[in-house]
């Protein structure tokens, strides 16, 4: 792309548009990954009769409960951006960053949690499942943390311009999208497992 | 795409007889087998197959929708 067209307003927008499509064609992507997770679990469960149940890590429910709190501080720095109060919004994001940073070792701590009780990847086909669905998950959790710090690190050096605010609205919509696919892991693990 | 090589693609494609044969090896498997774990593998087939006629069906609405 030439630099000095992403300067016009019509680049901009198009850029923009790009963005929005580009972060459809990777939920697509990874509504696919794990509905084919999905998928497995139930013919592996269902198809044969040596399914055991692996007792979920307690800390899973304190976790899912940052996970939402990371995700509300998310969307109200975005909307205190969007009303100009940055101040406001490097504070928000900050925190949302934070829990972001704080559920992934709280996974960490239901790994070892599992792990200590016996249970691990290789123990029976429902704790496989468990690591396989939670680790998937953490992988791209840990992609959109990337993104988070560096919308953060953009915020505190002051260059947070329209372009970053793209970055703002795609993460943000993101982290929503991880967290609505961490609820749904939850229910099917404590439902279906 | 031009014509003649849609036409081999095609040929090729018809041709590939032991792709089909899996085909048939994978549905008596599946036929073969219980009630239960038939209605297993159905609903395994079901939840894989959802997500991407859902997610062409929204790719094509949103490009009628914004088509210039």
């Amino acid at each position: 792309m030439i630099e000095g067209l992403t300067r016009t307003p019509d680049a901009r927008g198009a850029t923009r548009r790009a963005s929005f499509t580009g972060l459809l064609v990777l939920l697509a992507s990874t509504t696919m990954i794990f509905a084919a997770f999905t998928s497995a679990l139930l013919v592996r469960r269902g198809g044969a009769g040596d399914w055991v149940h692996t007792p979920l890590p307690p800390v899973l429910l304190l976790n899912t409960a940052v996970l939402l709190a990371s995700s509300g501080a998310l969307e109200t720095a975005r909307r205190k951006l969007r009303h100009g109060a940055r101040v406001a919004f490097n504070a928000w994001w900050t925190v949302g960053t934070l829990l972001g940073l704080a559920f992934l070792g709280g996974q960490a701590l239901a790994w070892i949690d599992l792990g200590s009780r016996g249970y691990y990847a290789a123990t029976n086909p429902s704790s496989a499942f468990f690591y396989l669905l939670t680790a998937a998950h953490a992988a791209h959790l840990v992609g959109g943390i990337c993104v988070l710090l560096y919308v953060d690190v953009q915020a505190f050096r002051l260059r947070l311009g329209p372009g970053k605010r793209t970055a703002v609205e795609i993460s943000t919509l993101f982290w929503h999208f991880l967290d609505v696919l961490w609820i749904l892991l939850l229910v099917m693990l404590y439902v279906w497992d | 795409m031009g014509l003649r090589k849609f036409l081999l693609m095609a040929v090729l494609a018809a041709a590939a007889d032991t792709a089909g044969a899996q085909c048939v090896i994978c549905y008596r498997t599946a036929a073969g087998q219980s009630r239960a774990r038939a209605q297993v593998l159905n609903a395994g087939i079901l939840v894989l197959g959802a997500p991407p006629v859902l997610i062409l069906g929204g790719l094509l609405a949103l490009a009628f929708r914004r088509r210039p």
